[in-house]
């Protein structure tokens, strides 16, 4: 039994290793796992071939990255200190900004554990600010998509992305806790004693945890994989035929910035998809100013705001969806002017 | 007649996770109903302001049993359901 246990222990962890041994490699020898085709590549072929190669091209480099991604995803979500994180992140102190944006995103990946978090900052008077910038940051921040864009958009853009959002999302708590309609909203909830007494989590034996996040792993690939193969479908007829000239003479520049938050904002596509999405655009000649606030479009988009909506009203909303959209904005700028050009 | 009381809790409407939660407890209550255990299986809203007063704020989807929180963010499977109901016993 003991040793049963050891030898599967020992398989699932060469497993993981297996996948971060590769990825290791592929960055060090900069071995490009990003797609490759153009848009000349592709409008050259019939039509029903256009997705199949896009995709043939993704899948031949983005296996790789993808399996990582996924296996890391399901190691964080399991061994993710979670009722450490959910104790600082509702003190009401200053670390509960920090704690927010520096752990939020190692296990979020889907909206259903993130908005009742939220909800349960407000509700137990964690203090609105704090639970705005978790908003903000988790989806924003979240470990696959920022494995995914560092690989198809590159680390330089990658890292301003994860930069600016976790600058953003503080301000933006900050800033709406300031606002009377924030401090008035913060006062409906007093804060609640500590309840430890009622958790009281199990305890697993490691083999049975790391199963736990292979499957868990498993079942975010079984979720995202299918929308991510549709999205693409539509991305490489995107990249096809999509004329190259709106997307220069409309996504360059101070208004390409501007346009490219407002676009990336109501279009509702799951982060995946936003990157790739991104990469086609950037193929067609989207600068990189306008691809940071592409990127960082998404906070604002419907679904969110509305179910944002139910729980804290709409003044809130649209101040945190307008200073949201600000900080895109001006992330972009910033981007564009000093690092990577407009 | 032993009596267990299970608490599904998960955001409303509930999610892929939470359904998965809730068919294995309801697995493990057939089990046990034959053995003349009664799990009484409830579905409890997380962001409702009465689980986040009795519990505070929870990973979803979240199983409690007899008012205990034993398990959050993750779906136990049928085999670790039935071990925490048996451990409550």
């Amino acid at each position: 039994m003991e040793t049963k246990r050891a030898l599967k222990t020992i398989l699932m962890l060469g497993f993981i290793l297996f996948f971060i041994v590769m990825m290791a490699r592929a960055i060090i020898g900069a071995y490009t796992l990003t797609p490759k085709s153009t848009a000349e590549d592709l409008r050259g072929l019939p039509l029903w071939m256009i997705p199949l190669v896009y995709i043939w091209d993704y899948a031949q480099h983005g296996w790789l990255c993808l399996g990582f991604a996924f296996a890391v995803s399901g190691v964080f979500a399991e061994f993710i200190p979670q009722q450490f994180m959910l104790r600082y992140m509702s003190s009401g102190k200053p670390t509960a900004y920090l704690i927010a944006i520096l752990l939020s995103p190692v296990f979020c990946v889907c909206s259903c554990t993130m908005v009742p978090i939220y909800a349960g900052l407000i509700y137990a008077g964690a203090g609105i600010g704090p639970a705005l910038a978790f908003l903000y940051v988790a989806p924003a921040n979240n470990l696959l998509a920022d494995i995914v864009t560092v690989q198809v958009l590159g680390w330089q853009i990658a890292l301003a992305d994860i930069v600016a959002a976790g600058i953003s999302a503080v301000l933006i708590g900050y800033i709406v806790s300031r606002t009377p309609w924030g401090r008035a909203f913060e006062q409906r909830y007093s804060k609640n004693p500590s309840r430890a007494a009622s958790v009281e989590l199990v305890k697993q034996p490691i083999d049975e945890r790391l199963w736990t996040a292979l499957k868990f792993g498993g079942h975010l690939a079984k979720q995202i994989l299918p929308l991510f193969l549709i999205g693409l479908v539509i991305v490489s007829y995107f990249q096809a035929f999509f004329p190259e000239e709106l997307v220069k003479a409309y996504l360059t520049g101070p208004i390409g910035v501007v346009l490219a938050a407002l676009l990336a904002g109501p279009l509702y596509t799951p982060t995946l998809i936003e990157v790739a999405l991104g990469k086609a655009l950037v193929t067609l000649g989207m600068s990189p100013g306008a691809t940071i606030a592409w990127l960082m479009g998404q906070p604002y988009d419907l679904p969110n705001s509305l179910s944002n909506y139910r729980i804290v009203g709409w003044r809130i909303v649209l101040i945190y969806d307008l200073l949201a959209f600000a900080f895109a904005v001006a992330s972009g700028l910033i981007y564009g002017l000093l690092v990577g050009g407009l | 007649m032993k009596k267990i009381v299970a608490e599904v809790i998960g955001p409303d409407p509930p999610c892929v996770n939470c359904t998965a939660v809730k068919r294995n407890v309801e697995a493990v209550a057939k089990k046990l109903a034959d053995e003349g255990i009664e799990v009484e299986i409830e579905r409890r809203n997380i962001v409702s302001e009465e689980v986040i007063q009795k519990y505070g704020i929870l990973f979803s989807p979240a199983l409690a049993v007899n008012g205990v929180v034993k398990i959050m963010g993750k779906v136990p499977d049928v085999r670790m359901v039935e071990r925490l109901i048996r451990e409550a016993l």
